[in-house]
Order: C-alpha cells, then sequence, then structure tokens
C-alpha cells in the first residue's frame, strides 16, 4: 500500500495542465505535416498521398494506401476530417465533437451497401460514433451492457432482453466489411477488415439501439464489443453538423413494434370474424323448425303430387326445400316444385313459387381409385311472403346414365322443409375466408421475420 | 519521510514522497529509473510518451465517483494494432489504483484474489470467470507489450515487456475483471499461473473529474 501526504491530493496542488498541443508528423511517403488532434490515434491516413501510416512509439510505418481523394468522393461521405458535430449527450449538456476519422464498411462485396461511419472526438468526453445508411443516421459510444442471449442468428423483431433490463427487438445481423479509411483511428483499420454486428431496436419505441460486434484479431484473438446509441432523425444530424445540405434518406426505417402489433391487429381481427362466422355457421346449420318430412314413391311424381300440408310461423320466413334422392347411382333426376299456399290449393291457393332441382350422382372407380360426381340431394330457397298454411306441388322426372330424357321417375324422392332456415353458405365463405385471412397473417410475418444473410 | 534519488543518466535529483514507489521515469532524460537497497539502477530503453492531450496527465490532481486521487505515472500498452494506457493514481484514503483508459473507455480497478483460474489458453471470448459471486463475459483476449511509461510507479516495468491478458465484464456492464499472465520478454515461455488480477468497474466520462481540464476544446 503506498501512503502519500495528503495534501498532494488537495485541489491545485497538481502540476498545471501542459498545452494541448496536437501531435504534428511528416508522412514517410510524401512528406505532407499532419496533425493528429488526438493522442490515442495509432492509424493516420494522410490526407495528400492517401497513405496509411501506423504511428508506433518508434517510427512511423507506411501500411498502404487507403484511397486518394477521389476515392473518397466516391463514397459520398457528408463530413470532412475535422468538421464539427453538436451533440447533446444524457445529461443535456451539447458537447462540440469533432470527426476523427470516416470508414466506409460494405456488404456482400457491393457499393449498394455502404455503412458510412465517422469517429467523432473530444478530449474530456471520449468518443461516438455517428453512421449513416441510406441516409438514416445513428449516434452510438461503447459500452459494456450485455445481452441475455445470444443475438446471432435470431429472426426479426424477436425479442432480447439486456442485463440492465432494457428490453430490445432483433433488427439484423450481418458481416460488415471496411472498404474505405480516413482521417486517425485508435487503432490500426485495414481494408478488408470484417467486423460481424447484430443489431437491435428499443421494444419501448424510444429509437434507441443496441449493438454487438464481433472481430477476428491476428493470433486467433477475439474481441467482443458492444455499443448502445440511438437513432436520429436527418434534421437533428443536419442541426448538429450545421450543414443544411446533409441529404434526405433515401432508406427508410422498420417501426418494428409497430409492424409486429400491425401483424398481431390483423391477426386478432381476423380470428374475431372468424368466430363470428363460425357462429353463424353454427347458427345456420341448427336454425329452423322441421315443418314437413315426407317420401314420395317413384310412381308418385309423374305427373304431379301434392305434399302434405305445412305450417310457415312467419311472415318472409325463409324456406329450405331439401330434396334427397337415396337410391340415386350413376342417374339424374329433375324435379319442379311449386309452393303454393293454402290447405287446400284447388280451393282458392295461391302459387307462391316455382322452383326446378336437376340432381344427378355418378360414380365409379378408374385406374384402381374410386370417384365421384354430383350429390344425391338439393336444397331450394323460398321466402313465404305470410305466415300461414302451405304445400308443395312436385313433378319429377329420372333416368340412367346419360339419357337425355325421361318422362316418368325412376327413383323415390324424399323432402324436408325447415321453416326459418338460414343459409349456411355465407357464413361458410366467411369462416373460409377469415382462415384464409389467417393463414395469409401467419405467412406473411414468418416471411418478414425470416432470418437474416449471415 | 521524503527520500532524494538522483537519476544514474543524467544526475537530476528527484524526490520520491510516496513509500511503496518501485520505479520512475527521470523528467530530464527520460530514463526509466529502479533502486533497491543495494543501488539505483537504469531499467532498459528510456521511455517517452508524448503528453499535452490526454483528459489525464502525470501529476493532475482529481477526483471520481468522489474519491481524491493525483496522478502519479502511466504506462502504455500495445495490443498490435492499438494501445491503452494505464494510469496510476494515488487515492486521498491512501490506495491506489489503475485508472485505464482504452480508446477512450475508462475503468478503475485494483489487484484482487481470484481463485480457480486457469491457463490463458482456456480463456475464450463470449466465455465466463466468476468472481466473488459475479459472473463476468471474457470481451477480449489478447497479448499486451508494454511501449512506454512515465512517471513514478509501483513496480518495474521494461520496455518490450509482453503479457497475455483476459479482458473480461459484467453483463450489466457495471464491472470488470483484467488477468494479467506472467510471461518473461522474449523467451516464448509459457505463462506461469497464477495470473494476476484486478477487478474494478467502468466510469462514464461524466464521473471523472479533474481539477484543471483546460482551456475549451
Amino acid at each position: 500500500m503506498v501512503t502519500a501526504p495528503p495534501e498532494q491530493m488537495a485541489p491545485g496542488a497538481g502540476r498545471p495542465r501542459p498545452p494541448h498541443v496536437p501531435k504534428k508528423v511528416d508522412c514517410p511517403n510524401c512528406g505532407s505535416r499532419l496533425e493528429i488532434r488526438d493522442e490515442a490515434s495509432r492509424l493516420v491516413v494522410c490526407v495528400s498521398c492517401g497513405s496509411r501510416i501506423e504511428l508506433s512509439a518508434a517510427e512511423l510505418k507506411v501500411l498502404g494506401q487507403a484511397g486518394d481523394a477521389a476515392d473518397a468522393d466516391g463514397w459520398r461521405f457528408d463530413f470532412e476530417i475535422g468538421d464539427s458535430y453538436r451533440h447533446r449527450m444524457d445529461d443535456g449538456t451539447i458537447y462540440r465533437f469533432e470527426v476523427a476519422a470516416r470508414m466506409a464498411y460494405i456488404e456482400d462485396g457491393s457499393r449498394a451497401w455502404t455503412t458510412r461511419m465517422y469517429l467523432l472526438y473530444h478530449p474530456s468526453r471520449g468518443s461516438l460514433w455517428l453512421s449513416e445508411y441510406e441516409g438514416l443516421w445513428d449516434v452510438s459510444r461503447g459500452t459494456h451492457v450485455m445481452p441475455k442471449r445470444d443475438v446471432w442468428g435470431l429472426t426479426k423483431a424477436q425479442p432480447v432482453e439486456t442485463h440492465d433490463g432494457r428490453q430490445w427487438h432483433f433488427v439484423e445481423s450481418g458481416t460488415y466489411e471496411l472498404a474505405y479509411v480516413d482521417g486517425a483511428l485508435p487503432w490500426v483499420a485495414e481494408v478488408g477488415d470484417m467486423v460481424r454486428y447484430a443489431e437491435l431496436l428499443a421494444a419501448d419505441g424510444s429509437g434507441e439501439t443496441f449493438e454487438v460486434e464481433a472481430a477476428a484479431r491476428e493470433g486467433g484473438d477475439q474481441e467482443l464489443e458492444f455499443g448502445h446509441g440511438r437513432r436520429l432523425d436527418v434534421e437533428e444530424v443536419r442541426r448538429g453538423a450545421r450543414k443544411p445540405e446533409i441529404r434526405d434518406p433515401v432508406g427508410r426505417r422498420e417501426d418494428l413494434g409497430k409492424v409486429k402489433r400491425g401483424y398481431a391487429k390483423m391477426a386478432r381481427w381476423a380470428a374475431i370474424f372468424l368466430g363470428v362466422n363460425f357462429l353463424l355457421l353454427v347458427y345456420a346449420l341448427f336454425a329452423g323448425d322441421k315443418v314437413l318430412e315426407q317420401r314420395f314413391a317413384a310412381s308418385d311424381l309423374t305427373p304431379e303430387v301434392l305434399s302434405q300440408p305445412f305450417a310457415v310461423s312467419d311472415d318472409g320466413n325463409a324456406l329450405e326445400i331439401r330434396l334427397e334422392v337415396p337410391n340415386l347411382s350413376n342417374a339424374w333426376m329433375y324435379v319442379d316444385v311449386a309452393l303454393v299456399s293454402g290447405d287446400d290449393p284447388f280451393a282458392g291457393g295461391k302459387v307462391v313459387h316455382v322452383d326446378e332441382a336437376g340432381i344427378e350422382y355418378y360414380h365409379g372407380s378408374s385406374g384402381g381409385e374410386s370417384w365421384s360426381e354430383g350429390s344425391r340431394d338439393q336444397s331450394l330457397w323460398v321466402r313465404a311472403p305470410e305466415a300461414g298454411t302451405y304445400r308443395l306441388v312436385l313433378r319429377a322426372v329420372s333416368n340412367y346414365g346419360n339419357a337425355p330424357n325421361a318422362e316418368a321417375s325412376a327413383h323415390p324422392l324424399t323432402i324436408e322443409v325447415i321453416d326459418g332456415a338460414h343459409r349456411r353458405v355465407f357464413p361458410l365463405f366467411g369462416v373460409l375466408l377469415c382462415l384464409g385471412g389467417l393463414a395469409w397473417v401467419g405467412f406473411s410475418y414468418a416471411a418478414w421475420k425470416s432470418p437474416s444473410e449471415d | 519521510m521524503a527520500r532524494t534519488i538522483a537519476c544514474p543518466s543524467c544526475g537530476a535529483p528527484r524526490s520520491i514522497l510516496n513509500p511503496g514507489l518501485a520505479m520512475f521515469v527521470c523528467e530530464h532524460c527520460s530514463s526509466p529509473v529502479y533502486w533497491d537497497e543495494e543501488a539505483v539502477r537504469v531499467a532498459g530503453e528510456t521511455s517517452r510518451l508524448g503528453e499535452g492531450f490526454t483528459r489525464l496527465y502525470r501529476d493532475a490532481t482529481g477526483s471520481y465517483l468522489s474519491h481524491r486521487f493525483r496522478v502519479l505515472g502511466r504506462v502504455r500498452y500495445s495490443w498490435g494494432k492499438g494501445f491503452w494506457d494505464e494510469w496510476f493514481l494515488q487515492i486521498s484514503d491512501g490506495s491506489q489504483r489503475w485508472l485505464t483508459e482504452d480508446d477512450h473507455e475508462l475503468s478503475i480497478q485494483s489487484e484482487v484474489d481470484l481463485r480457480g483460474t486457469r491457463p490463458f489458453e482456456d480463456y475464450r471470448v463470449n466465455t465466463w470467470i466468476e468472481h466473488r459471486g459475479t459472473h463476468f463475459l471474457v470481451e477480449e483476449t489478447g497479448t499486451a507489450e508494454c511501449v512506454g511509461f512515465e512517471g513514478a510507479l509501483p513496480e518495474v516495468f521494461e520496455i518490450g515487456e509482453t503479457y497475455p491478458y483476459v479482458d473480461a465484464s459484467s453483463p450489466d456492464g457495471r464491472y470488470n475483471l483484467s488477468l494479467e499472465f506472467d510471461r518473461e520478454a522474449g523467451d516464448g515461455e509459457k505463462p506461469a499461473d497464477p495470473p494476476t488480477v484486478f477487478a474494478g468497474r467502468w466510469l462514464d466520462h461524466a464521473d471523472l473529474e479533474l481539477d484543471d481540464e483546460g482551456d475549451s476544446w
């Protein structure tokens, strides 16, 4: 343990601060005088010849080229080295940072996927990273807060919690490749350096971001870094940089929470409509009262036959007339149906509705597989104008196979009349539509969350 | 009691007010000077570290989280593609601390005991170390080389010394752990167990106040 007189640490007991003198070095390649304002810089790029110079303690070492001015223009940086950027810190104080370095990262080897990064430096507030992709800006700084789960290989909007209790949504992951660098950096960056990253967005909609980066080093060493920041709108960047000419964004940010909520809302409504239609379908299946069930022999059906009377309970009730030919097999039946009012149609009854039904059913087997076509039953729908007693007048002919005509019926017919019936086709269609909608929402959500290329 | 030591290289006197210091860098000729009961010696190469535009500087006074301190010295390490500084602080309570500045990230550390350490080769990024009930995730492994020092320091450093290191942080981002494995410079021997372990906490720049912050930026 080192003990020392307490007066050594009293305010004012220390040595006055040495004057801030930026380091000046001469480029070993072209001789240009370079000024370095961040003492932690380890790499500087000569603004004249583009040489990448390593600032070792012993001597300056040229590592190669980082590109010339034209190449820098090609990357379309919005800031020059030495530009100021005024940033509001967490405590609300605004500090002026300087752009110390610029980097361009690409993905999949294409300049179409360029992220431009600016290292901002302040002598007593450390460094920040300002990054831009398609005109969308973020600012961040290093943190040692870590996610509670492995973030590699997650799907979009998957939840992630960090150890400070914050909740995040996974946005994307990928691998950057350093394609351009200039200025002065605190490490020796090389064009071609690869960095694996994963980006998260705050679940509370604050626009805060969290990033994980993994970089391999020489000799098998590795480094894992974490960054915490927030999204900036372009107006904020223009004000901070005092550069109104900074371009409008061409990209668009997804509000992950909003998209997720949108899908959840669609699924919820589809489920609600599905439920409603299902209930309507169930109701339609069991609604109404059977007021007539009668079987007619084949011989009864020509020339015509009168059914038993039946009562319709309410004005305007829908009637379902179900016609069934139970033993119809590779045959057809054609039925004329008339609804007549009154107990005795021959004593002042009125024809209310006339309809017809064609019922056919064919079946067989082909190539070892059974097939069937048509149906042995059919329903007709009619609305009774008023409550009262009604009868049906029926006439039917039937025949086998493809015989085009018939003079009489070869098959018996069973009829049922349901008073107050409800069509099932509409709620059934509604159920199928809603199921289709739910399936579409599910597939669409799965496609939106599909894993990032990595 | 103060002790005055003359630099063996240039003869400049230096008062040593703090017992427990083991070396200093002569302010006149930059020679690293250490001493034992028998003699005062120069240790290896001279060391010149620039000053004037780091926030901390030798013999600065200030406070971090209400602890008063004085900067006595600095050691600079390189990890190959970059470097970091470790500032040796004298604290007002009589203790000593190392304030690490790595890419403008600050942490304050002191030496601790850690049981159950393993050989350096067994530590990998994204694995865990436990210390006093707290789990630390390994964020970085590498080999550090001493590339310079200044001021007064509690042990003898030599330029060119290398040692493997493991850096880890608690997942809540508050605390850190560093393991330094001893290796004699240049001989390529396997690191000897156990490592020297430092534990501490990360500091925000706002947590650090210097009595003289200099002119406005």
